[in-house]
C-alpha cells in the first residue's frame, strides 16, 4: 500500500502507553482513596481482601472510562472514520491489485432455516444490485443436527437458488460430524475450498452485511496487502422485545466512542469477534489452525472461543488485524431475553476462561494479551463482585458483633482535607459513579456534536431512553452477577456447556420458566435484604439497587422479554436506533424474504419427524436429499443398517432415536429404498403410520401449492461469473 | 408422451393382457399410486395425467402378462420411475450411474421448472423444445464446487514455563483421576481454610 502507514509503530506504542497511564492514574487515585479510608477505620485482614477486590473491580471501571475518554478525543481530533477506512480511501484505484475471489461463509447450526436463508437472500440480492459483476460466492456451512432443520435447509437452498438464480454461486454443504464446532466448520471450508479464494468473510447464521460493505471490505483488503483480518463492529438489529431493544439502543448509543478508543490503542494488533469480518485466507490457513489446550474441557481441550485466539495467532505471524468500526452496514441479532442472554454468556464464559492458558503463552502480542485478559476479567468480575458483596456483609457483621465503637483516625484525607469519614466515603462513591457514568455523558455529547441525535429520537427521547436503559441495566447487573457466579462454580466442578443454538426469536419468557430460573436469585435477594437490615439499616439503603434487581428478577425477566412492552416503548419513540429510524434496504428485504420461505413448512404435523417423513414421501425432497448425499463435496454420506429402515417402515419414525434418524437420513441408498417402498405399497399394506401420512400427502392442498416447486420467481438477475 | 394411436372410444382397458378383472382392487391401487406420484411431481393437467397413468399401467400390465409376479402398485411405481429415468437420459443425452439416475432425473425436473413451465412436454419423445432439454441438462444440483484444497496445521502453543508445568500436571492428574480428585479436594479445602482464617482475622 502506498503512502504513510496509518499504524506507525511509534504512534501505536505511544497510544498504548497513554491508555495504560490513564488507567493506572485513575485506578491508583481510587485505590489510594479507599486505602486511606480503610486506614482510617482500621486495617484488618478481611478489609485487606476487600481492598484487593475493590482494586480489581475499580481497574475494570477505569478501563471502560479510559476507552470512552480517548475514543471521544479521537473522534473530536481525528474525525469519525476509522484509520483503516481513511487510509484505504487515500489509495488511488490505479495502485490496487485485486487479489482474487471472496467467499461469504455462513456457519449454520440448527437455526431457523427460514430466517437464515431470508438473510442470505437479502445479502446476495443487495450484492448483485451494487455490483452485478462481483466475484463473491456464498457458502452455507451446515452443522445442523436436527433432522427437520437439515431437510428444510436443503429445500431452502434449492428455493433460494431458484429465486435468485444462484446455482453455481450459492453452495450448501453439511458436515456429518461437528468436529471442533464452529471453528472446525470454518476450518473444514478452508481446507476443502479455500484454494479457490483470496478472502473469506465470516458471518453468523443471523449476520447481515450490505453489498456495499462487502465490496468495501474487499477493497480495503486489496489496498492493504499486510492486513490479515479486518473486523467490522456489527450493530444489533431486529430485536422486538424490550430487552433486545434496550440492548440495541445501548450498543448503538455508547458504542462509537468505545470502539474509537479501542481502535486507537490496539492499532494493527486488533481482535476478532468471530463473524462480520473479512479474512485473508492464505495466512489464516497457514497460521490460525487452533491447537488443543492441555487437559480436558471445560478448561482444556478444544478452544471454544476461537476468535480471540485466531486474532492472536494472526498477529503473532506478523499480519495486521484491524478494526473498521465505522462500517455502518454490518449487523447481527442479539438475544431477546435475559435468560437467552445468560445462556449465551455461559458459553462465552467457558470459552473466555479457557483463554487463561494463553496468558502464559510466549510471543503473544501485548495487545492480544490484553484482549484475552479483558475477556477473562469481563466474566470473572461478576464472581469478584459477588465475593466483594459477601465480604461487605461479613465485615459489617464483624463490626456489629465486635460491639466496638468506631473511632476513625485522620489519615491523609482527614488530615490534609479536613474531611470526616462519612464525607470521605461519599467522595469514593461519587468518584466511582463519575467514572461509571462519564462514558454515557461523553457518548451523548459525541452524538450532539455529530448531529446524530435525530436517529435516536431527538435529545429528549434519547436522554429518556438512556435513563431507562441505565435503570434497567442497574437492576439486571446483579442478576447477571449471580448467573455468572453460578456458571463459574459449575465450570470449577467440571460441568462443560453443550453446543446449543442461540435463540434470536422473541417468544417471551413464561412466568413458569422465569420462576424456575430466577427463583433462587429472588430468595437470595430477600435473604440479602434481611441480613443487611439486621446488620445495619444504612447498609440496606446502599444495597437497594442490588437487592431490588434480585428480588424483582422474575418479573423483570418476564416483562423485559415482552414484545408488547418493546413495541409500546417504540411507539413512544424510545430506544430508537439508526436501524429502526431509517433501516438500510438490505434489512427491509429480510421480512418479505422470510415470508417467501413460508413454504418450507412441512405438511406433516409431528414436529420431530416431519423432516424425515418429507424426505421419504415427497419425490422432490427425496431426490434433492439423495442427490446432495451422493456428492462427496456436499454431504458426508453414511450407511445405516437395514434394520433401521425396517423399523421405520413398520413402526414409523417414532421408532427411531434422533441419532438413528440422522443416521438413516445420511444413507442415500436407504433413503432411496424407503422412498420406493412407501410409494410401491398399496395403501392396504402400509402400516398405520405411513398409510395415514401418505394419504395426508396425497389429499393435501399443500402438495399442489408447494411454491418451492412452482415456477421460478427470480426477482433479480444474478451476477454472472 | 405421445397420444394413443387409435380413438379412445375403441380402447377397452381390460383387453390389455395383465390388466385382468380378478385383481381389480390391485389395479385400483396401482392407478392411485401412479396418479398420486405424478401429482406429487407437480402434474396438474388432468388429460396429461390420464395419458401418463395409462402408459405406466400398460407397461406394468405387460410385465404381468410376461409372467412376472408382484403387486400391481409396486410394478406401476417401478415403471413410473423407469419411464422418467429413460426419458431423462434420452432427452439430455446424460448417462449417469444407475444409482444416481433416478434421483437426478427427478431433481432435474424440479430445477428445470417442469411443473411450472414445461408440463405439456413431460415424458414426450417428439417435438421437444430445445430450451427445456437444455435446462434439464444444466439442472445439476451442484451444492458445492470441486475441492480446491488448502492445508491447515494446528499451531503449537508455546505455553511458557508456568503454562507448561500446569499443562503437564493437569494431564498427569487426568491420567490418574482418583489422585486428581484427591488433589482437587485438598486444594479447595486449603483455599476454604485459608479464606476462613483470613476472614476471622487469624
Amino acid at each position: 500500500m502506498n503512502g504513510p502507514s496509518p499504524y506507525p509503530p511509534i504512534r501505536a506504542r505511544t497510544a498504548r502507553l497513554v491508555m495504560l497511564l490513564t488507567v493506572v492514574v485513575l485506578t491508583t487515585l481510587g485505590i489510594l482513596l479507599m486505602t486511606d479510608f480503610i486506614f482510617r477505620v482500621g486495617f484488618t485482614s478481611p478489609r485487606l481482601i476487600f481492598l484487593i477486590l475493590f482494586g480489581i473491580l475499580f481497574t475494570l471501571v477505569t478501563t471502560g472510562s479510559a476507552h470512552a475518554f480517548w475514543g471521544f478525543w479521537v473522534r473530536r481530533t481525528r474525525g469519525l472514520k476509522s484509520r483503516i477506512v481513511r487510509a484505504s480511501e487515500e489509495v488511488p484505484d490505479t495502485n490496487v491489485t485485486h487479489a482474487g475471489r471472496t467467499a461469504l461463509v455462513f456457519p449454520v447450526y440448527n437455526e431457523d432455516p427460514q430466517r437464515v436463508f431470508a438473510g442470505i437472500e437479502a445479502v446476495f440480492e443487495d450484492l448483485n444490485l451494487v455490483d452485478p459483476n462481483h466475484d463473491v460466492d456464498i457458502y452455507i456451512l451446515s452443522d445442523s443436527t436436527n433432522p427437520d432443520n437439515w431437510v428444510k435447509e436443503e429445500m431452502a437452498w434449492v428455493q433460494l437458488c431458484r429465486q435468485v438464480e444462484g446455482f453455481g454461486r450459492i453452495f450448501y454443504r453439511r458436515r456429518a460430524k461437528n468436529v471442533n464446532r464452529k471453528a472446525g466448520n470454518i476450518a473444514d471450508f478452508c481446507t476443502k475450498w479455500g484454494g479457490d479464494y483470496a478472502y473469506m468473510i465470516t458471518m453468523d447464521a443471523d449476520s447481515i452485511v450490505s453489498g456495499k460493505a462487502i465490496l468495501q471490505l474487499i477493497g480495503m483488503m486489496d489496498r492493504r496487502p499486510t492486513a490479515g483480518l479486518i473486523q467490522t463492529a456489527p450493530r444489533l438489529f431486529g430485536g422486538q422485545s424490550f430487552f433486545a431493544r434496550v440492548q440495541q439502543f445501548a450498543a448503538r448509543f455508547y458504542g462509537p466512542i468505545f470502539l474509537a478508543g479501542l481502535d486507537w490503542w490496539q492499532g494493527a494488533a486488533g481482535n476478532y469477534w468471530g463473524h462480520n469480518a473479512i479474512i485473508r485466507l492464505a495466512p489464516f490457513t497457514d497460521y490460525c489452525d487452533l491447537p488443543d489446550l492441555p487437559g480436558k474441557e471445560p478448561f482444556g481441550g478444544k478452544i471454544l472461543s476461537h476468535d480471540f485466539v485466531e486474532a492472536a495467532l494472526m498477529v503473532k505471524a506478523g499480519w495486521e488485524v484491524l478494526l473498521a468500526y465505522d462500517i455502518e452496514d454490518s449487523w447481527e441479532e442479539g438475544p431477546p431475553s435475559l435468560i437467552d442472554h445468560a445462556k449465551r454468556d455461559r458459553r462465552w464464559m467457558q470459552g473466555n476462561l479457557q483463554h487463561t492458558w494463553l496468558l502464559f503463552a510466549r510471543r503473544i502480542h501485548s495487545c492480544n494479551w490484553v484482549h484475552l485478559l479483558m475477556g477473562i476479567a469481563g466474566y470473572l468480575s461478576s464472581c469478584i463482585w459477588f465475593c466483594f458483596l459477601m465480604l461487605s456483609l461479613w465485615i459489617a457483621w464483624l463490626d456489629k458483633s465486635s460491639r466496638v465503637t468506631l473511632f476513625p483516625v485522620d489519615g491523609f484525607v482527614g488530615a490534609q482535607l479536613h474531611l470526616d469519614v462519612r464525607t470521605h466515603g461519599l467522595i469514593i462513591f461519587l468518584y466511582t459513579i463519575c467514572l461509571l457514568f462519564s462514558p454515557k455523558v461523553l457518548a451523548i455529547i459525541d452524538l450532539i456534536l455529530c448531529q446524530r441525535l435525530r436517529e435516536f429520537g431527538g435529545l429528549i427521547r434519547a436522554l429518556m431512553s438512556s435513563f431507562i436503559e441505565t435503570l434497567f441495566f442497574t437492576l439486571i447487573a446483579p442478576i447477571l452477577m449471580l448467573f455468572h457466579t453460578k456458571f463459574f462454580f459449575w465450570l470449577i466442578v467440571g460441568r462443560s456447556v453443550s453446543w446449543s443454538t442461540q435463540n434470536r426469536e422473541s417468544t417471551g419468557t413464561s412466568w413458569g420458566e422465569a420462576a424456575r430460573t430466577h427463583g433462587g436469585q429472588t430468595v437470595f435477594g430477600a435473604v440479602f435484604i434481611l441480613i443487611s437490615l439486621w446488620l445495619d439499616p444504612q447498609l440496606f439503603w446502599w444495597m437497594i439497587p442490588i437487592n431490588a434487581g434480585l428480588v424483582l428478577s422474575i418479573p423483570l425477566s418476564v416483562w423485559s422479554s415482552s414484545e408488547k412492552l418493546g413495541r409500546w416503548f417504540a411507539s413512544l419513540g424510545f430506544f430508537r436506533t439508526p436501524e429502526s429510524f431509517q433501516p438500510a434496504k438490505v434489512l427491509t428485504e429480510i421480512e418479505p424474504d422470510i415470508h417467501n420461505f413460508d413454504t418450507l413448512r412441512f405438511i406433516f404435523p409431528e414436529a420431530d419427524h416431519s423432516g424425515i417423513t418429507a424426505a421419504i414421501v415427497d419425490p422432490y425432497v427425496n431426490a434433492l436429499h439423495v442427490t446432495l448425499l451422493k456428492q462427496p463435496t456436499v454431504s458426508e454420506a453414511g450407511q445405516a443398517s437395514d434394520d433401521k429402515g425396517d423399523r421405520l417402515m413398520t413402526q414409523g419414525p417414532k421408532a427411531l432415536t434422533r441419532e438413528e434418524t440422522l443416521e438413516t437420513l445420511s444413507d442415500p441408498d436407504l433413503m432411496q429404498q424407503l422412498h420406493r417402498r412407501v410409494w410401491s405399497r398399496s395403501s392396504g399394506k402400509h402400516t398405520g403410520w405411513w398409510r395415514y401420512h401418505v394419504e395426508m400427502y396425497r389429499t393435501s392442498e399443500w402438495m399442489k401449492k408447494r411454491s418451492w416447486i412452482a415456477p421460478n420467481t427470480a426477482r433479480s438477475g444474478s451476477g454472472p461469473r | 408422451m405421445d397420444l394413443p394411436d387409435r380413438p379412445l372410444a375403441e380402447a377397452d382397458p381390460y383387453e390389455i393382457p395383465g390388466l385382468d378383472e380378478p385383481n381389480h382392487e390391485g389395479w385400483e391401487q396401482a392407478y392411485m399410486a401412479a396418479e398420486s406420484y405424478f401429482c406429487a411431481l407437480g402434474i396438474q393437467d388432468r388429460l396429461l395425467l390420464a395419458h401418463l397413468i395409462g402408459q405406466v399401467l400398460r407397461c406394468a400390465a405387460n410385465r404381468i402378462a410376461n409372467g412376472e409376479e408382484g403387486e400391481p402398485a409396486r410394478l406401476a411405481m417401478e415403471e413410473t420411475r423407469r419411464v422418467i429415468s429413460t426419458w431423462f437420459q434420452r432427452v439430455t443425452g446424460e448417462h449417469l450411474p444407475d444409482d444416481m439416475i433416478e434421483a437426478q432425473s427427478i431433481l432435474a425436473l424440479l430445477l428445470a421448472d417442469m411443473p411450472g413451465k414445461w408440463q405439456q412436454w413431460f415424458l414426450r419423445n417428439s417435438e421437444f423444445p430445445e430450451e427445456f432439454a437444455t435446462r434439464l441438462r444444466q439442472a445439476y444440483a451442484e451444492a458445492g464446487p470441486r475441492f480446491r484444497m488448502r492445508t491447515m496445521t494446528p499451531q503449537i502453543l508455546e505455553l511458557g514455563p508456568v503454562g507448561s508445568v500446569a499443562g503437564k500436571s493437569l494431564e498427569f492428574l487426568n491420567r490418574a483421576p482418583r489422585f486428581g480428585r484427591l488433589v482437587a479436594l485438598l486444594f479447595w479445602v486449603s483455599v476454604i481454610v485459608s479464606l476462613g482464617a483470613v476472614l476471622w482475622g487469624i
